[in-house]
């Protein structure tokens, strides 16, 4: 057990810093709409060009192989610097890589990965269905084999970004005679292909960040299966359980969020007592709480961290991003009782309302809050299903 | 950087495991007999033998060596089975007189000749460890030294120095405790902070014994629940009892990375150490509390009885979570605004 860092492992931080602070842009990131699309690839891009894409992608696959010490250490420093979140490009750079490296064929992986990298690319995730959303094996979309395609029809639901994405990780029911988990296909779906039709829909935070997809005899190549016909639960869930510590940058954003609460609470007077709201012991050991747990989330990334430097996974992993996204929350929560009437309008709060709201996507998206218990309870502490 | 022990740290871990699981497992305080520190007492030269005491003080002064990482996994396991605090007072103790130059002393804390006792002060004055104060000694003898805490250093008292009286138990009726009052202390060893944070050293390794508690109060419930049945199914099945877990699991987890760091930081000096004391502190004693709250609720009316271990580590929980400073000192570490938590990796 230690916590120092490599003298290495120090420079790098040193030049991603430097990087950093002179690269990562300054216009605000739009909120919704085609702008973020392109907001993401030009920052992915300007990462691409300066070699700093896929730091811990296999360099046979076009990354910088290095450890995923390094990878951490990047995105405490993008954490740190402001840069922009992976938005849009979340689900290709997090998930789409990851799996095309595990089960993807060459050609597959010779088409994607670079344009993945480079920001040529925006991918979406097509799981979730009106009928199987916790319980994805439920699902219904239908792909027929047909000559030397793979025919698709059915609908697809809650698919962030689907408006603004060029490929799909898709889910279909390939043999509706075969078990749940059985008879379920992994595919590459073109967003243009003729037969799709996407449909944005405004979420509580009033922007559009998902879609409802339809899909009208859509004819995928039989080529873009990734994996084997009917083997796509196994593809899809490997990818899927192995949760790293991406989610880093996000914490240190949301810590420096907290630093700026707790500086707000010691600035602004309550108008009740007339002295700082900092010393409201319930605002004060709130704080205080929020802060220990955002360390104990830090210690927890580490731990991570290590453990995958071990080559073998542990709890921790699965606890990370269910306990974030509680964090965040509660976070969320604290700002808007700091923010009190402002949150009714004309002052500057617009943005921690915006904030808030879309908190309320954290315990859903990528598996619930739920779900994720149940993950705990039976693969980690192995409670009987 | 690695959270993680290495494969000798896991071997020191489990001969520590084995030995307190065959000699003083948590289910001996059912009998009052082996409470109130007896039983510790009846092994303490084998533990002064194995090292415990000095297994993260510098060879030269007497200790084993080691570092805080062993410290931790050592008070974990020490949590684990609700060892009584005399062995941090006698880790933390031994470290006083040798930092204060009385190796003397140290030899006698280390080899067991010389057994120490914590002084719980809830107040400690400005001018302590010379002014007048009130103490809750807990499982002393009379021939103990008295381990007394305050932020400002911590100090060895000879038990003669306090008008003592023993007390009617409070929440853990397993910890003796004996109250007293002195009008001036005259500490045999004394160590200021200044010259080593033992303070901040002490709440560290109070956090690894809570973290402990979370973890054995943790294991008990999966365990019950994994076999007990009830509408045909075993209780671990139904979403209310598997979260409960979940949730169990999480703080547990949680407590132990931040308490690994907490000591990595404090050994390293590192510029933030404070505030991860602090931190590792509230969510340890969190943890152990609510997961031993858990763990009642998920034996049910087992969980409620005296013959249930679970009511033992709830009682040590609250116990412990009282010891070296108010929570509130905690919570102004943690918001001294400094950014520090941040700042850190730049180092």
């Amino acid at each position: 057990m230690h916590l120092e860092f490599t003298a290495e492992e120090n420079a790098f931080r040193a030049t991603a810093r430097e990087w950093l602070v002179a690269n990562v842009p300054r216009d605000k990131r739009p909120d919704d709409g085609p702008g973020t699309r392109e907001f993401d690839l030009a920052w992915q891009r300007r990462q691409y060009e300066a070699g700093w894409a896929g730091i811990n992608w296999p360099k046979a696959h076009g990354g910088v192989g290095l450890p995923s010490v390094h990878h951490m250490i990047w995105l405490e420093e993008a954490g740190r610097a402001g840069a922009p979140p992976m938005g849009t490009l979340s689900v290709a750079l997090s998930h789409a890589g990851p799996t095309l490296m595990a089960f993807g064929t060459d050609a597959q992986k010779a088409f994607h990965l670079p344009r993945i990298l480079q920001g040529a690319s925006v991918w979406c995730q097509g799981f979730s269905e009106p009928g199987a959303g916790s319980d994805l094996a439920g699902l219904k979309t239908r792909g027929v084999v047909e000559d030397n395609c793979i025919v698709v029809t059915g609908q697809k639901v809650w698919t962030s970004h689907a408006h603004v994405a060029d490929y799909q990780e898709l889910l279909v029911r390939t043999d509706s005679s075969a078990g749940r988990h059985a008879g379920i296909t992994w595919i590459i779906c073109d967003m243009k292909a003729p037969g799709i039709t996407v449909r944005p829909i405004r979420t509580i935070a009033g922007n559009h960040h998902y879609c409802e997809v339809f899909y009208d005899e859509v004819r995928i190549p039989i080529e873009n299966v990734v994996g084997a016909i009917n083997d796509g639960w196994r593809v899809a869930m490997s990818t899927l359980s192995i949760e790293r510590a991406g989610g880093v940058a996000g914490h240190m954003a949301l810590e420096k969020e907290l630093n700026r609460l707790i500086r707000f609470a010691d600035d602004n007077i309550d108008d009740a007592t007339g002295e700082p709201l900092l010393r409201d012991s319930r605002i004060m050991s709130e704080l205080a709480e929020l802060k220990a747990k955002f360390a104990g989330l830090r210690a927890l990334a580490y731990t991570v961290v290590s453990r995958e430097e071990s080559g073998v996974p542990g709890p921790e992993s699965s606890l990370l991003a269910l306990y974030y996204a509680e964090l965040l929350q509660r976070t969320q929560r604290l700002s808007m009782q700091l923010l009190s009437s402002d949150c009714l309008g004309g002052g500057s709060a617009q943005d921690a309302i915006d904030r808030y709201l879309q908190s309320f996507s954290n315990t859903i998206m990528g598996g619930t809050s739920e779900i994720r218990r149940n993950i705990v309870a039976q693969r980690v502490l192995g409670l009987p299903r | 950087m690695n959270l993680l022990p290495t494969a000798e740290q896991l071997h020191i871990r489990d001969s520590i495991s084995n030995f307190l699981s065959a000699e003083l497992p948590a289910t001996r305080l059912h009998k009052a007999a082996f409470a109130h520190g007896a039983a510790e007492r009846r092994l303490w030269a084998q533990i002064a033998e194995l090292g415990w005491l000095g297994l993260g003080i510098a060879e030269e002064v007497g200790g084993v060596g080691y570092g805080t990482a062993e410290d931790i996994l050592l008070f974990r396991e020490c949590g684990r089975q609700l060892v009584s605090p005399m062995v941090l007072a006698g880790r933390l103790g031994a470290e006083v007189a040798a930092r204060s130059g009385n190796r003397d002393l140290a030899d006698r804390i280390l080899t067991g000749a010389q057994p120490v006792v914590l002084a719980h002060i809830a107040r400690p004055g400005a001018g302590f460890p010379s002014g007048a104060a009130s103490v809750q000694l807990i499982d002393a003898a009379p021939d103990d030294l008295a381990l007394a805490w305050s932020p400002s250093g911590m100090a060895l008292c000879n038990l003669a120095d306090f008008a003592t009286q023993a007390q009617a138990p409070g929440i853990d009726p397993t910890l003796g405790i004996t109250t007293g009052r002195t009008e001036r202390f005259r500490p045999v060893a004394w160590c200021p902070s200044v010259t080593a944070p033992l303070p901040a050293l002490a709440s560290i390794l109070l956090s690894a014994m809570l973290v402990g508690i979370a973890e054995a109060t943790r294991d008990m419930a999966v365990n019950y629940a994994s076999f007990r049945e009830q509408f045909g199914r075993k209780i671990g099945s139904f979403q209310a009892i598997a979260h409960y877990c979940a949730n169990m699991a999480m703080s547990a987890e949680v407590a132990w990375a931040e308490t690994a760091y907490a000591g990595l930081a404090w050994q390293g000096r590192a510029g933030d150490y404070a505030s991860h004391v602090a931190a590792s502190r509230l969510l340890a004693s969190t943890a152990a509390l609510e997961n031993a709250r858990l763990c009642i609720q998920v034996h049910g009316g087992m969980g409620y009885s005296s013959e249930c271990d679970a009511h033992l580590f709830l009682k040590r929980g609250h116990a412990l979570a009282v010891l070296f400073g108010p929570m509130r000192e905690a919570w102004s570490a943690l918001l001294s605004l400094n950014d520090n938590i941040l700042n850190l990796a730049a180092e």
